[in-house]
């Protein structure tokens, strides 16, 4: 299921095609994560643009509402990327560990990054009380690396605030997360 | 790592809420702003402090990424292929990658000149942020020239905006593999080693802090050459103040977490200040890695969580103990490098070495077989370390060598005796080496068997075990007085000195040289327990010392220092310069003039005139005798003879009024002093007041006061009795705290020790008309109005003491202004100028009195006479070499005065200014805070800034509220 969110109200023509958006982003990235081994790369800038793309290209969006869809994008990838994550980690727990002892080095490194995703994803929740457009930004920046610019046209802040925002909101979570 | 706080939504908000406003903020404003936070939000102020430190770290990677670039597997960027062009270089093989880049070998493609570079590239998704590290790094290199630092030849950007750098390409292993490929032993690593400390010193020495030292940085050529490479993460710790003036605080010097985490400091792990410190830190792992083959925590889950986790708390393990079954590596450990390794891998920064220099001058002692610094309180510990390094004399087995084996005794025997007596003096070797084997560290640097409780054991052995051998326990018994007195602790050998001397009497006779050196001694350890005796003793011993010269020269000199030293304190002013001067003369002619015994003796002679305050005589003493010190002993700091001697010509220096030139000399040796004793030794006690004095005279109030006080506790510490130095102390602190204007509490102390000063029939005259001097000041600040009568006996006998007289006459005057009297003031204070001999009166003492004549005239309304009195003041506050603080709070406060009467308020506020900041540390609240906080009200009124001036006026008039001064008084009125 994808996380719950509040978000800034938007035009119901996104709010309507979120399940389609959903759907389109989990297929896609599930068939860049299968073409690909331990290393793959998940690319989920790339990811979003394509979404998009394509669901213009098959008309369930209008390129007016391209700034609302990153906003929407970036949580559907969150969520995504977080049951990637999740099932990555049961996998090296379960049946993956024979493959994690032998490059012990390289799955630490992994381990540690999906510890930091996943923390993040919790911490974001309490942050979701407090300041819900600080969420979104990180959202949209960390999940779905998305450029500044991008960010700023979606919430509709000049790209300074979005800095500004950004900024606080690692600071926060780092505390948060005792890092 | 510090413990994830709690979700809590409501800490949070205000967290976020204060959080946006310091990021609000300039950077350098931040540090300020997190000082003036609010108390209710003190339990956020940790976490702020964090953040903002995070805030300024542009190398911190914490989501630095978003979760697909190199999170989620690895970035597909930078794909630079061999054969590429960057800038004037071509690729011709990746020599490696890390976190922030990848480095090349590469060769100019002009062809000119035809060597090969590493060329170093950043990550292309670092953008700009790289960028401007790399030209940071570029800059740093480029003012570091050092054989064993890797060069930058030179540093660009591609036309795409991609910044280069092409630096010297070192052919040759990381430390670690070349350690291991050529198989070197322990020696050969520290030597090595070495040359890393080398090159690191030269960096740091331009405030340039590596921060990410690991054995892959630290190359080794096939010659065996050290190149420190990659400052990709180095800072500069440069102290240039910020654009708005104000010095750079600790915020602006923050780096977060390292590069690398194996090597990481705790405070790179907590994201805290860094320093010089920290480099020494990571050398301190770089090196445990290079003797043990591995890290010094054992990290249980293997994740960079734990192990951050194991840096910030963990103990490092002793290094001896992580060698496995290699006991031959586990012996070469034990001691030393187990000590310096513990020591480099301290938590606080603060605990660690200093500099890297000092972690390679141990290094280098131990090379040495000397005795390495790092283990501070052991004396126990040098003796061993001598005994070690005389191992081989110890086989020759003649008794005086073995005196000098045991660290214990001097010169005690004759060389010639030495022969006849080979058996007993193998029976001293043999009960020497049993006392020091009960020494042996029971395990690495804990357990620590003190020099002290040694002797004091060796005292009881000798009783129990050699009574019936009487010439045995008599040397034995000396040697083990002696060493008590080395420690200058020498009360405690005066029973076993007793029981030495008696046998040694009988079975040696009275002319015999352990007979003379033991009464020597015997006469040092009841100097301040029973000075009648000691006199007795010393007076019978001395023409027996001068009888047995040349060789009892030493014995003899010790003597008369010590009968000196009785005379003194029964204020037998130029007797007890006699004998000193007879000691000087006897060492100059049996030992000569560069004799640590001559030189020491001159600089007690210096001490001896300081007591009397004989100024010239004090300051010409000292400095004969620090200059033959350094002279023979400045190669071999720390060294207790030099640094007893730096310590008396620092407090010449002070006495002569000239604090600032003292402060610098009476730190280093109260450092070294430490060094050699440890932190809570006698010497070390004596160093601290000496700096304390030093500081107070400089105007350094606050940190003098807090030194002071350190010194008193540790005193009572240290002496478990009331002996002259607990007054001498106690005595001080009351001195600061009268002259700080602390007068409870300078009362209240003055009241616990006024009256053993005052029976005492010891004190010198001069110390008890002192403190009387001293508490009438004290009465006066209270405002008894009869403050300056002193008993008529106390004035009679002040006529001897001219410099104590000024002061009456200080109180006096002080008095006088303060009673609203200003004409009486101006009258008592220019008699002290006039009949005090220029000798008498310092000139801090000088500028205070014209401080008060400046005053009176303003108080009388005669702004010309202020004016000139104020500025002779603040010229002999200059020459006494005073900073401006509470210790010219009336020339401050009457300067702004003088200020404001001339239309001149951003003047008076400059003035006053420092002077509230310095009431607000030293004595805050207090109602001459009051008044310093009320004339700058007034000077920011007079600027039209009525807000700071309501809010200071208001405050101002709370703490004079109490006043009693009628002077005081008056200005409050005038106030409200």
């Amino acid at each position: 299921m994808p996380v719950e969110h509040t978000h800034p109200p938007v035009h119901e023509s996104v709010q309507a095609l979120f399940p389609a958006m959903y759907a389109e982003l989990r297929r896609l990235a599930r068939s860049r994560l299968a073409s690909g081994g331990r290393h793959t790369l998940l690319d989920t800038s790339a990811l979003v643009h394509e979404a998009f793309l394509r669901m213009q290209r098959e008309g369930g969006v209008a390129l007016k509402d391209r700034d609302h869809f990153m906003a929407y994008a970036a949580t559907t990838m969150r969520s995504i990327v977080i049951d990637f994550v999740r099932r990555r980690s049961a996998d090296r727990r379960g049946g993956g560990a024979e493959h994690v002892t032998l490059d012990t080095r390289a799955a630490e490194m992994l381990g540690a990054s999906d510890d930091e995703i996943l923390s993040v994803h919790t911490a974001l929740e309490t942050l979701e009380k407090v300041d819900a457009r600080l969420v979104r930004v990180v959202e949209m920046r960390y999940f779905a690396g998305l450029t500044e610019t991008e960010i700023g046209a979606a919430l509709g802040i000049t790209d300074r605030t979005v800095r500004r925002d950004w900024e606080r909101a690692r600071l926060l979570l780092a505390d948060m997360l005792g890092r | 790592m510090r413990a994830p706080t709690p979700p809590d939504p409501e800490r949070l908000r205000r967290v976020n809420a204060l959080l946006e406003e310091a990021l609000a903020l300039p950077p350098h404003e931040r540090e300020a702003w997190l000082q003036r936070l609010h108390v209710s939000e003190a339990p956020l102020a940790s976490s702020l402090a964090a953040m903002l430190a995070r805030a300024a770290v542009e190398t911190d990677t914490f989501m630095r990424l978003p979760v697909g670039w190199g999170t989620l597997g690895e970035p597909a960027e930078d794909d630079d292929q061999p054969g590429d062009v960057i800038g004037p270089y071509r690729l011709l093989r990746e020599l490696g990658s890390g976190g922030m880049g990848h480095v090349w070998l590469a060769r100019r493609i002009d062809g000119t000149p035809q060597r090969q570079v590493a060329l170093k590239l950043p990550c292309t998704s670092w953008g700009a942020g790289l960028a401007r590290r790399m030209r940071l790094e570029s800059e740093i290199l480029a003012s570091l020239e050092h054989p064993r630092i890797a060069r930058l030849y030179e540093a660009g950007t591609t036309p795409e905006g991609r910044p280069w750098m092409a630096m010297e390409h070192v052919a040759g292993l990381s430390i670690d593999e070349y350690c291991r490929s050529r198989q070197l032993g322990v020696t050969e690593r520290v030597r090595l080693f070495l040359q890393v400390t080398d090159a690191l010193a030269h960096a740091h020495a331009r405030l340039i802090v590596h921060r990410d030292l690991k054995p892959n940085n630290i190359l080794v050529t096939f010659d065996g050459e050290v190149r420190l490479l990659d400052f990709g993460v180095a800072k500069l710790l440069d102290e240039e103040p910020t654009a708005s003036g104000a010095p750079r605080t600790n915020l602006t010097h923050q780096i977060g977490r390292a590069v690398t985490p194996d090597y990481a400091s705790p405070e790179q792990v907590a994201g805290k200040p860094v320093s010089v410190a920290t480099d020494v830190y990571s050398l301190g792992v770089v090196l445990y890695e290079l003797l043990t083959g591995q890290r010094p925590y054992r990290v249980g889950r293997a994740s960079a969580a734990a192990l951050e986790e194991a840096i910030l708390a963990a103990d490092v393990r002793l290094a001896s103990h992580c060698c496995g079954h290699d006991r031959a590596l586990a012996r070469a450990l034990r001691g030393d490098l187990d000590t310096i390794l513990a020591k480099a891998l301290r938590k606080k920064p603060a605990d660690r070495y200093g500099t890297v220099e000092s972690l390679a001058a141990d290094l280098q002692r131990h090379l040495d077989g000397q005795p390495v610094l790092a283990i501070a309180p052991s004396r126990r510990y040098r003796s061993l370390k001598f005994l070690k390094r005389n191992r081989w004399v110890l086989a020759s087995a003649s008794a005086v060598t073995l005196s000098i084996v045991a660290g214990l005794g001097g010169a005690l025997w004759q060389a010639s005796q030495a022969r006849e007596e080979a058996a007993r003096a193998e029976q001293v070797k043999e009960f020497i080496a049993s006392v020091l084997r009960q020494a042996q560290p029971r395990a690495g640097v804990g357990g620590v068997v003190t020099a002290s409780e040694l002797l004091t054991s060796a005292a009881e052995r000798i009783e129990r075990e050699l009574a019936d051998n009487p010439r045995m326990a008599a040397e034995l018994g000396v040697i083990v007085g002696h060493g008590f007195s080395e420690l200058g602790e020498p009360n405690k050998g005066e029973a076993p000195l007793r029981a030495a001397v008696e046998r040694a009497e009988r079975s040696y006779g009275r002319l015999h040289p352990v007979t003379i050196h033991g009464k020597a001694l015997l006469a040092e350890s009841i100097n301040d327990t029973d000075m009648a005796q000691a006199e007795r003793l010393l007076n019978e011993l001395v023409p027996d010392a001068i009888a047995g010269l040349p060789a009892t020269a030493e014995d003899a000199a010790f003597a008369l220092r010590s009968l000196s030293y009785v005379l003194a304190k029964r204020n037998q002013e130029e007797p007890s310069y006699a004998a000193l001067r007879q000691a000087i003369e006897l060492c100059e002619r049996h030992l000569g003039p560069w004799h640590s015994e001559t030189i020491h003796t001159i600089g007690l002679l210096s001490n001896t005139y300081g007591r009397f305050e004989r100024r010239a005589e004090q300051l010409e003493a000292a400095t004969l005798s620090v200059e033959r010190a350094r002279a023979v002993f400045a190669k071999q700091r720390p060294h207790a003879i030099l640094a007893i001697a730096e310590r008396n010509y620092g407090v010449a220096l002070r006495t002569s009024g000239q604090p600032a030139d003292a402060e610098p000399v009476l730190r280093r040796v109260l450092m070294e002093q430490r060094a050699l004793e440890g932190g809570s030794s006698y010497r070390v006690l004596v160093a601290m007041l000496q700096l304390a004095r030093a500081l107070f005279d400089m105007g350094r109030a606050h940190d003098a006061l807090q030194l002071m006080r350190d010194s008193v506790a540790l005193e009572a510490l240290i002496n478990p009795t009331d002996t002259e130095d607990r007054r001498t102390f106690a005595n001080e602190l009351v001195n600061m705290l009268t002259l700080t204007r602390r007068t409870a509490e300078a009362l209240a102390l003055d009241s616990h020790t006024q009256t053993i000063t005052l029976a005492d029939a010891t004190e010198s005259e001069s110390r008890v008309l002192r403190r009387q001097v001293q508490r009438a000041m004290l009465r006066a600040q209270r405002g008894d109005s009869d403050a300056d009568t002193l008993p008529p006996d106390t004035f009679q006998r002040l006529t001897a003491h001219p410099p104590i007289k000024a002061e009456a006459g200080m109180v006096s005057t002080f008095h006088a202004r303060m009673q609203r009297r200003p004409e009486d003031a101006i009258r008592e204070a220019e008699r002290v100028i006039e009949q005090t001999p220029a000798t008498a009166l310092r000139p801090m003492q000088h500028g205070w009195l014209q401080a008060q004549i400046g005053s009176a005239w303003l108080d009388l309304g005669d702004i010309r006479q202020a004016a000139l009195a104020l500025e002779r003041s603040r010229e002999l506050y200059t020459q006494a070499q005073v900073e401006p603080g509470v210790r010219m709070s009336d020339v401050l406060v009457a300067q702004a005065r003088l200020a404001l009467l001339t239309r001149k308020p951003a003047q008076a506020e400059s003035l006053v200014l420092p002077l509230v900041s310095a009431w607000e540390d030293v004595n805050p609240g207090s109602v001459w805070h009051g008044e310093a906080l009320l004339w700058l009200a007034r000077a920011e009124a007079a600027q039209g800034r009525t807000a700071a001036a309501q809010t200071h006026r208001r405050a101002a008039l709370a703490m004079l509220a109490p006043a009693r001064l009628p002077a005081l008084r008056q200005l409050a009125a005038s106030g409200s």
